[in-house]
């Protein structure tokens, strides 16, 4: 029997799911911007207990339908996502009154109620209208459980990778992040692939731990640092990349303390959280998706020429250079090693990527694979990835749901010698003598790098990591009640590596050292996060009044973090078959083991009035293992208010300029914590030799440690507001932030003279990031056959150390003239060094200043990107991203040093007017120097020009999708079939004098004042890739 | 199967309570870890074990001392800097900025390292009941004193932690005769209590003090007490006797490596200069590894030094040879040439070298440093020599010459004390 039901006339909208914030509100009449309800359908199949509702969901304007709408039954677990044609199902709805939400990124999220005879099937449909200010999307990142963000005092940021995968060019996970969240920074590596990148949001917060955000897995805290490759200059290989894109649903981006309070003492930093795609509940079929990929990868350079004009004794006609014999004395000659042995060339990416969803009625499935070959543009530089995840989500009654995920990734990397490390392609090829080149009686010539090597011998040189990463998870809702949600979290991330350095015996006395006769060193590490999670929600009615809300959650959240590392070394090796560490004649090995605890408690109150004010007051507690068991613990407090201001009914004769405004207001406070053991006073172990050559274990005193040791704090207010414009057609976020860390970690540099070979860490100093940001999304166009889409982001950052305690400077490293410095009054690791002041043309003499000055920033002031999507006729669609920062400075030291110490740069070289400097240009770099007070001074002066500005325009990506004809899909039973055809770092504009400003000499380091070393040394940048993509689907 | 999911669905509720109920009691639990990779000091006595600080204090020494060797021969022009590093090329032009960071790195911190070490160690022992005799203390002393010359002998000024207290302290400004004095009592203290001791690490112990004692009396310009402690340690020193650096070619522990055959043959990081390969001495032995031999940097020619062959050769510290060339430069500063010539006659046949004639009091000194320079090439004495006698000592090159390539010689004689420690320890710069 069919019947139909006239559902409730006025139905309010922003439910939430189970463990959203807050009961439906007053159902009479719905506040502005409140979607109404319609109609629902019942068909009354069985006199069972349970009813089904089923319907479909599409766009309110176009009438077409939306796939990946969750649709769910408020105070449950029950929920259901719609397919690529727009339909749901959701089956054992309890009879009785529910009230139903459907939400999707773009749309604004629609809520019905509905009433569900017993046994009865109910259709009920969902026409969403498109948002550009998702306010009533859901978040799961800095809130206690999943609330809506409209209810969020603080941004949370989230890029939807799902959908982003569809049309744009990224290959992994820093590329989904790389402008497309505000104040988030990221700087490569290098152009090496399976290169780190380092990550910073909202700036610096400190100087001597990683300012790198924390990072979870549905939940689950995992390993995002870099795993080092010894020997490799400033190469890393980042934990973050090691997960396949196409496995993620979204990522959420928690900027700081305001909305990371409840993260503990451990996320001034930020917090990045990865929701991994699940099954889809009440889907009844299997979508399955199989994708295949394949890039060109540009080295995007040309390696510098060395230059040098021929002595007498290589003009000798007995003399054996091959350039300079026979030739007139001072004649130029050029040479490019690197050119010349073909170091560089393009490399490639193969990519077969697999995933299946489903579900039945209470039940979903996610099942992927993937298999990535990717070779880099040196010869041993290479990514060899498989991956597999497979999660589900079981609703075992309507108030208990279970979701199991594993993820399970085998990540193969080869990583050539790089920057500054020993057998660099690029620093080897600029220490090269060119008239030292020879040739060998068939008149081939000698190699050109230093140290007599060549290509064959950098290639041979194996820097390896191999990591299986396992990720397990298990997650627990129970909601007994409708006001009470519980969720139990248990998972872990595990990952075991191996890496292998390796130098081949070889018969070419290639390498000297150790590793002249066969070398091989093997690491073995075992780095495992542990996380237990639990988290309650109660929600209730204040005052009697049932648009008078309270949510009140609590929970308590233990993490661990073990790491152990194996190390064998072995010199000398008889054969490169027998290339164990045990085969060699001198075998070493080393062990380091570390353990870390940490304990929060949490509780949050959120209190909202008529859907439209929320108030929020939360605090954790925290303790940490790194303070030993007897410190206090650290209490982190918030508090925020969000206001829907645009729901007020004096704001409705604004309803079609500007349908949603938003105020919201945050204050929130976090902490970082040192490495474990930083507290104690230790020993070093310093083996002793005796007099007979025996060796055995001693003891030096290494660092007196600090019993008051303590974790930076970091505190942060924020503020701003989210507003829909033209029908939501535009969405505008503005937000001003500042973010104060104190009881900075600072190592306290102790005098040498006192003897230990550390330095322990103070809380001294604070730090301080304040700035605004800006985020526009609208689709200024949309017509039947055609729109646009844009995004515009733009951050400003000013960072500033406020106080070091007694001192004004604590820390200085430098790199030739040239420190980054800690100093109050400055940003973090802002560069010094004496500036040029004049220069005289009649003597040639230039004047230096008496002292270092600041003579830039390392973070950029102004970060900005600009996204486009064009649509035409719904299946061609062009996705463009451009990002450019200004305001840093990087030192460009290759060109330094190879004017100031190696003379071999081809404006050292040559005439002025032909490629070389001119006398004001030379004389600049090279002096004569004198100080400004009259001194002379000697040494490397003249690098105030060679700290470069970095602003910088990249034409990141570019994208066309052609959703190709359903007949051809169909073709092969597929039914969806579409191509992508795009690139990465397509052209850049940029001041900076190098190959390119992104890029970081020491990415390796997570802390300290390297990771603001920000300089170019002999470091291949970023690449250029060629993508060809197509995906099928089934 | 529905039977599994209603016995599943049934034992989950349980569950879920039995896993909130987990985790809260995991929110009771104590922080204690474990992390071995540290030496907590809580767990260890210093004044327990007087072998064990006092051998590994040794080695700190032993490490600052090849340090000087390296550094100060490169600042003093033994043998250049190949290295592509620029704050080592420096030191070796001297012409560097008290920032240098390889000031603190290769000569300060060791130097610092090896005097606080052995403080330590002075400190923990001195109040044992067999102080007086214990072997492990004038060890300490011995090396403490050395260490402490070498300070004097390398920088402009100095300066000594206090270890008296509970805390470690910096100390004030010495100059290079208070350095010396404090030197001269910690040698003469290792003396008297290894003197007092028996066997033969005691009898090694008090000729290597005696004959550093003689050393620096004579870098103090106490030439009469040079002259004086020369002649005690010849006296009582057997002329074969050499007080060396242990070394080994453990892979393991490369520390403990010769340092100047790590920084040469193997890795071309230091390399002969000219006027040392111009000797043609079989005391400063060196090669050309062939055409294609480049240092580091890719400037230099890489002609490497002989002297150290392999990680396991020993550096010599203290010599009965030094202590003839104590007592030559003392006697010929006190107008005794007799002892110069005759010590200038065996060390020039030992190095092959026509007989020497002159007769000046200036000419025989530039030649007892001469050959000083042959016999010690390498051997942390060069430094010494020059600060004390200035324009006589050859093989330098003048402010203002080539380096290398387009580098020049700067107008330093003493090396700074680096910013790591003027920053944090506010003794100033050099008067």
């Amino acid at each position: 029997m069919l019947t139909t039901l006239a559902c409730a006339p006025a139905l309010a909208s922003a439910q939430q799911s189970a463990f959203s914030s807050s009961e439906s509100r007053d159902l009479g009449a719905p506040p502005a911007g409140v979607i109404m309800a319609r109609d629902a359908v019942v068909t009354t199949t069985a006199a069972v207990a349970d009813g089904v509702v089923t319907g479909k969901v599409t766009d309110a304007k176009s009438g077409e339908p939306i796939s990946s709408v969750t649709v769910t039954v408020q105070g449950t677990q029950l929920g259901a996502v719609s397919g690529n044609d727009g339909t749901y199902r959701l089956a054992r709805v309890p009879a009785g009154p529910h009230t139903l939400t459907a939400r999707r990124v773009g749309y604004a999220a629609l809520s019905r109620r509905i009433t569900i005879p017993d046994g009865s099937t109910v259709t009920l449909d969902f026409p969403l209208q498109p948002s550009a200010t998702n306010l009533e999307s859901v978040v799961v990142t800095g809130t206690a459980g999943d609330q809506l963000r409209e209810t969020q005092p603080a941004v949370v940021s989230a890029v939807d990778v799902s959908d982003l995968l569809k049309e744009t060019s990224v290959t992994n996970v820093t590329d989904v992040l790389r402008g497309r969240v505000p104040s988030l920074q990221v700087v490569s590596g290098s152009g090496m692939t399976g290169s780190t990148a380092r990550i910073n949001i909202r700036g610096a917060v400190s100087y001597s731990l990683s300012n790198d955000p924390i990072v979870f897995i549905d939940g689950i805290r995992m390993r995002s640092s870099q795993r080092d490759l010894q020997y490799v200059g400033g190469q890393a290989v980042n934990a973050l990349n090691d997960l396949n894109p196409d496995d993620i649903e979204s990522v959420e981006v928690v900027k700081g303390p305001a909305a990371a309070t409840l993260y503990g003492a451990d996320a001034s930093a930020g917090v990045i959280q990865i929701i991994t795609k699940k099954g889809k509940l009440g889907l009844k079929r299997l979508n399955q998706s199989i994708t295949t990929e394949y890039n060109t990868i540009k080295p995007n350079f040309t390696p510098t020429t060395n230059y040098a004009k021929c002595t007498a004794a290589s003009i000798l006609p007995t003399s054996s250079s091959a350039f300079c014999s026979g030739q007139a004395l001072g004649t130029i000659v050029s040479d490019n090693p690197n050119v010349r042995g073909g170091t560089y060339s393009d490399g490639d990416l193969r990519s077969l990527r697999y995933n299946a969803q489903g579900g039945g009625d209470n039940y979903g499935f996610f099942v992927s694979g993937s298999a990535d070959d990717e070779q880099g543009t040196t010869r041993n530089n290479s990514l060899v990835r498989r991956d597999g995840r497979a999660s589900l989500n079981w609703v075992a009654t309507p108030n208990l749901g279970v979701d199991f995920s594993l993820g399970l990734s085998k990540n193969d990397y080869k990583l050539p010698n790089n920057d500054q490390g020993n057998y660099g392609s690029l620093i080897y090829a600029a220490l090269g003598s060119v008239t030292g080149v020879t040739r060998d009686a068939s008149g081939k010539l000698s190699s050109g790098f230093a140290a007599g090597i060549n290509v064959d011998a950098i290639s041979s040189i194996l820097n390896q990591n191999n990591t299986i990463r396992t990720t397990p998870s298990m997650q627990l809702h129970y909601t007994p009640f409708a006001w009470l949600a519980n969720r139990v979290t248990v998972g872990a991330d595990m990952n075991n590596s191996e890496g292998t350095n390796f130098f081949p015996v070889n018969p070419f006395n290639w390498y000297s050292g150790d590793q002249a006769n066969g070398f091989v060193d093997v690491i073995r590490e075992n780095a495992n996060i542990y996380t237990v999670d639990y988290l309650g929600t109660i929600r209730t009615s204040l005052f009697g009044r049932a648009n008078t809300t309270s949510d009140l959650s609590f929970g308590s959240q233990f993490i661990r973090t073990t790491f152990e590392q194996v190390e064998g070394t072995g010199i000398g090796l008889l054969t490169n078959s027998a290339n164990l560490v045990s085969s060699a004649s001198k075998v070493t090995g080393a062990q380091v083991y570390t353990d870390q605890k940490s304990l929060g408690y949490f509780a949050q109150e959120q209190v909202g009035f008529s859907d439209k004010l929320y108030f929020q007051l939360g605090a954790r507690l925290d303790r940490n293992s790194a303070f030993g068991t007897t410190s206090s613990s650290i209490f982190l407090p918030k508090v925020g208010a969000s206001y829907v201001i645009s729901r007020e009914p004096f704001l409705s004769k604004y309803s079609s300029f500007l349908p949603t405004l938003r105020l919201r207001a945050a204050y929130g406070s976090t902490g970082r914590s040192p490495t474990p053991g930083a507290s104690l006073r230790t020993y070093a172990k310093a083996p002793y030799i005796t007099d007979l050559g025996i060796i055995v274990n001693g003891v030096a005193p290494r660092n007196p440690g600090n019993v008051n040791l303590k974790p930076e704090r970091g505190t942060e207010f924020e503020g701003g507001f989210d507003a829909g414009l033209f029908h939501d057609r535009v969405g505008v976020e503005v937000t001003y932030y500042k973010k104060t860390t104190s009881d900075l970690l600072v190592v306290n540099p102790l005098p040498p003279s006192l003897g230990f070979t550390g330095s322990p860490l103070v809380n001294i100093g604070k730090v301080e990031n304040h700035g605004l940001e800006f985020v526009v999304r609208a689709r200024p166009l949309d017509r039947p056959n055609f729109s646009w889409d844009a995004n515009f982001i733009a951050s400003t950052l000013n960072n500033k150390v406020l106080s070091l305690g007694s001192s004004k400077e604590v820390v200085t490293t430098s790199l030739g003239n040239v420190s980054n410095k800690v100093t109050v009054g400055r940003a973090l690791g802002a560069w010094f060094t004496r500036r040029i002041q004049s220069y005289d043309p009649a003597t040639g003499v230039v004047v230096v200043g008496d002292t270092s000055e600041f003579v830039g920033n390392v973070l950029p002031t102004l970060q900005g990107s600009f996204s486009s999507t064009f649509t035409v006729f719904k299946n061609i669609s062009v996705y463009a991203l451009f990002q450019g920062q200004r305001g840093a400075k990087a030192f460009n030291v290759g060109p330094f040093y190879r004017d100031q110490f190696l003379g071999n740069s081809p404006e050292v070289i040559l005439p002025a007017g032909q490629g070389g400097y001119n006398a004001r240009d030379r004389a600049l770099r090279l002096g004569p120097f004198k100080t400004l007070s009259g001194g002379t001074i000697g040494g490397t002066q003249g690098a105030d020009g060679y700290v470069q500005s970095t602003d910088y325009i990249r034409f990141q990506e570019l994208a066309l999708t052609l959703s190709l004809p359903n007949r051809l899909a169909q073709a092969v039973r597929a039914t969806n079939a579409s191509l992508t055809l795009g690139a990465r770092n397509l052209n850049l504009w940029t001041r900076f004098q190098g190959p390119d400003p992104d890029v970081n000499v020491l990415n390796t380091s997570n802390g300290g004042i390297a990771q603001f070393l920000q300089a170019e040394l002999f470091t291949a940048p970023p690449s250029r890739r060629f993508i060809a993509r197509f995906n099928l689907q089934f | 199967m529905t039977n599994i999911f209603r016995t599943a669905r049934g034992t989950l509720r349980p569950a879920v309570l039995a896993l909130g109920a987990a985790g809260l009691m995991l929110a009771a639990c104590k922080l204690d870890v474990t992390n071995p990779t540290l030496i907590d000091a809580n767990q260890f006595n210093p004044a327990g074990d007087g072998p064990l600080i006092s051998l590994s204090a040794q080695t700190q020494f032993y490490s600052a001392f090849q340090s000087v060797v390296r550094y100060g021969g490169l600042f003093a022009e033994e043998h250049l800097s190949g290295a592509a590093r620029t704050e080592v090329a420096d030191i070796g032009r001297r012409n560097f900025f008290s920032a240098n960071q390889d000031i603190n790195f290769g000569l300060f911190g060791p130097l610092s390292r090896a005097i606080a070490g052995n403080k330590n160690v002075v400190k923990a022992l001195s109040a044992g009941a067999s102080a007086a005799s214990d072997i492990n203390l004038a060890r300490a002393e011995m090396n403490l004193a050395f260490s402490i010359e070498l300070m004097a002998e390398t920088f402009c000024q100095g300066t000594i932690a206090d270890v008296s207290g509970a805390q470690t302290v910096a100390g004030p400004a010495l100059t290079p005769v208070q350095l010396l004095d404090s030197s001269i009592t910690h040698f003469t203290r290792a003396i008297s209590i290894a003197g007092a001791a028996t066997g033969a690490e005691a009898t090694k112990i008090v000729s290597a003090a005696k004959i550093g004692l003689a050393r620096t009396y004579l870098q103090k310009g106490d030439n009469a007490n040079a002259a004086t402690a020369a002649a005690a340690a010849i006296a009582s020193v057997s002329s074969s006797f050499t007080f060396n650096v242990p070394t080994s070619d453990d892979a393991a522990n490369r520390p403990l490596a010769n340092q100047i055959y790590s920084t040469s043959i193997p890795t071309n990081l230091d390399v002969v200069s000219a006027t040392y390969r111009a000797l043609n001495d079989p005391r400063v032995p060196w090669k050309d590894p062939g055409p294609a031999a480049v240092a580091q940097d890719g400037v230099l020619h890489d002609y490497q030094q002989q002297k150290y062959l392999s990680y396991s050769s020993p550096v010599r510290i203290a010599s009965f040879l030094e202590a003839q060339y104590v007592q030559a430069e003392a006697k010929l500063k006190t107008a005794d040439p007799s002892f110069a010539l005759a010590l200038i006659a065996a060390r020039r046949v030992a190095g092959g070298q026509p007989v020497f004639t002159g007769t000046l009091t200036s000419a025989i000194l530039t030649e007892l440093l001469s050959q000083s320079a042959r016999d010690f090439w390498l051997e942390a004495k060069k430094l010494g020599d020059w600060r004390r006698n200035g324009a006589a000592e050859p093989y330098l090159s003048a402010p203002g010459s080539i380096y290398k390539g387009a580098l020049t010689f700067g107008t330093l004689t003493s090396v700074p004390i680096p910013t790591e420690e003027t920053n944090t320890n506010p003794i100033g710069a050099c008067p």
